[in-house]
């Protein structure tokens, strides 16, 4: 060790410049790697949810009009590679409710007759994903998914500690956003029902009030509050799809061209390391593969001028060690040990943060470690052999 | 007794046909040209073109220079013209270093420990030994590696030029530096043109006439 030190002190700066051109080149040809190889390797996705990979959709910025609210819940739902699951919390309040405060969320406030209660905007994807199962009567059928207003009866279906206060048929007076809607008991969940929302990965169901999401036939006016908070409750959604968090942001960017809606993020799938990975993925071919030539090329050419540098700095110890009956095989052992050190400080270094920018995906890693490898035992090679025309010159 | 024996040696393009004998703890000064090519030969930096070299017990037959510098390492100790030395370290380091490079360990052993001691008190180099290279004087380096040339106790030690760069006065206390070292019985070769150098060996070889290769 103490042999290597002395050798690395004579020409710290030239082993600093050649490790940060060697960690240069590393990183290029890893980031190459990367482009080329997620046509084979996609990127992993975000979290699972019914064996799929499960994203949330949030609206951001200014609140957006219904018409471009309705133009983006067409959008979604006509999308084939992605599920769209609506189980959104809501603001439900039942006149002349007897239920007791654990049916009313914390700090909502009644309104007048209407106590508030738990209640849930769901789609048809609720059941299926959350296998969702009546203790009695039935879940909603395809066609309760429309608008509602205050001449049409709303189907709702309970949550198990519901049963003790209603039957199947009942009628209820409830308000939603502010709308007055006439409601009809058609089922009761089985007792122990969670379900997925976006709020919370599991939430029991007993106390919930389930209402159909709102599929609307005409797009409502812009003063329509309730059709509004409804379209809104159902673009803040979950994403259920096999699509990875690139694949995912490839699939909302065909979803926003088509509804020309663009204020939204999704959840799972964004960060600065999945935006890296994408533009790396995105890059142009050739400019990628052109600077991979040049890093090569370039290397090679540095490792040249660094080396006639180090050998200047090496000089006198080599004379010494020499002189003293060291054979050269034996100084360029240790060389051998300094320059490889050097260079797997510059291969190990790059590939922490390009690991995580890709989500530790393995086959890229090993191709790197393999061709970074090879790439460092050519530098290496090339060290050894100006090293030894050097010594040779300077042979007694 | 263990000598160092050459026959008909030649160094294409130095010289040629050249015999020589030096006994066990002689001092032997080499003159004429290619004196140093010559004690380089001894001193297996150099492969013979032709003849034998004979040294203790080896007989020189290998061509390769690096089989060769096991023998400089283990029985000789070797002072080029050229003082090489590393300016920014310091004495003790630049008689350590060589050492360190040949065992892969980073500590002297108690036994080199104590010759490290024994030879910078014998030459008077025991005061500097924590001092930078860079500030010592020419005397001062031909000492230090003389007794880096002298650490693993060589029996043969092989000097080129010890005037080079020393003053008359310099060159006479260093020239009793290799007295004290003599005395331990080690056999001295030196290649010089210098008088004084050549008067304090029991024996001069001249390298002349036919033993030197035109140009």
């Amino acid at each position: 060790m103490r042999a290597l030190y002395i050798l690395h002190k004579r020409n710290r700066k030239w082993n600093l410049i050649l490790m940060a051109a060697a960690l240069l080149c590393f990183s290029i040809v890893y980031f190459t790697i990367l482009h080329t190889a997620y046509k084979s390797e996609p990127a992993k996705g975000g979290t699972t949810f019914a064996g799929q990979n499960n994203y949330n959709l949030t609206l951001i910025g200014e609140e957006p009009t219904i018409e471009q609210l309705e133009r983006f819940n067409q959008a979604l739902q006509n999308n084939k590679q992605l599920t769209v699951y609506t189980a959104s919390p809501i603001p439900v309040f039942i006149q002349k409710f007897s239920g007791d405060e654990a049916f009313t969320p914390e700090n909502a406030k009644a309104d007048g007759q209407y106590i508030p209660v738990y209640g849930l905007q769901v789609n048809a994807a609720a059941q299926k994903l959350n296998k969702l199962e009546m203790d009695a009567g039935t879940f909603f059928k395809q066609e309760d998914f429309k608008d509602y207003d205050d001449k049409e009866v709303m189907p709702v279906v309970l949550g198990s500690d519901y049963y003790q206060l209603y039957d199947i048929g009942d009628s209820l007076r409830m308000r939603i956003y502010g709308q007055d809607i006439q409601a009809k008991i058609i089922g009761f969940l089985k007792s122990e029902q969670m379900i997925v929302t976006t709020a919370l990965p599991q939430m029991s169901a007993g106390h919930q009030v389930l209402v159909p999401s709102q599929q609307y036939r005409q797009t409502p006016s812009e003063d329509n509050v309730f059709a509004k908070e409804s379209l809104i409750a159902s673009a803040n959604t979950m994403l259920v799809t096999n699509a990875s968090k690139i694949g995912i942001r490839d699939i909302m960017l065909e979803v926003s061209q088509q509804s020309d809606f663009w204020s939204f993020t999704i959840g799972g799938a964004g960060g600065i390391t999945v935006n890296i990975y994408n533009k790396i993925l995105k890059a142009n071919s050739v400019l990628v593969y052109g600077l991979f030539l040049i890093a090569l090329v370039g290397m090679f050419i540095a490792v040249q001028r660094i080396q006639k540098r180090r050998n200047e700095g090496t000089k006198q110890l080599f004379r010494i060690l020499i002189t003293s009956g060291m054979a050269e095989r034996e100084i360029r052992k240790y060389i051998r040990i300094e320059v490889g050190i050097l260079l797997g400080i510059a291969l190990i270094l790059p590939a922490i943060p390009f690991m995580v920018i890709s989500q530790f995906a393995i086959i890229p890693l090993v191709l790197y470690l393999v061709l970074g490898a090879m790439i460092g035992g050519g530098i290496l090679w090339r060290v050894l052999r100006k090293t030894t025309i050097e010594m040779e010159q300077e042979h007694v | 007794m263990s000598k160092i024996q050459l026959k008909y040696a030649a160094v294409e393009p130095y010289f040629q046909k050249v015999n020589l004998v030096v006994e066990k703890g002689a001092s032997l000064a080499i003159t004429g040209a290619y004196r140093n090519e010559l004690l380089q030969t001894i001193g297996c930096f150099r492969v013979l073109t032709n003849g034998t070299y004979r040294l203790e017990y080896h007989q020189n037959e290998t061509k390769d220079v690096g089989d060769l510098a096991v023998l400089r390492q283990t029985k000789m100790g070797y002072l080029p013209a050229q003082d090489e030395f590393l300016k920014d370290e310091t004495v003790l380091e630049n008689i350590q270093l060589p050492f360190f490079f040949q065992t892969g360990t980073n500590k002297l052993p108690g036994a080199r420990k104590q010759r490290l001691d024994q030879l910078s008190k014998l030459i008077g180099m025991h005061e500097l030994l924590g001092k930078k290279a860079v500030h010592l004087n020419a005397f001062q380096i031909k000492c230090m590696a003389l007794i880096r040339a002298c650490l693993h106790a060589p029996s043969i030690l092989l000097i080129e030029e010890p005037e080079k760069a020393l003053t008359e006065a310099q060159l006479e206390k260093f020239i009793q530096c290799l007295r004290s070292v003599k005395a331990e019985g080690v056999t001295l070769i030196i290649s010089s043109e210098n008088p004084t150098v050549c008067a304090s060996c029991q024996a001069v070889f001249e390298l002349t006439g036919e033993q030197i290769l035109s140009n």
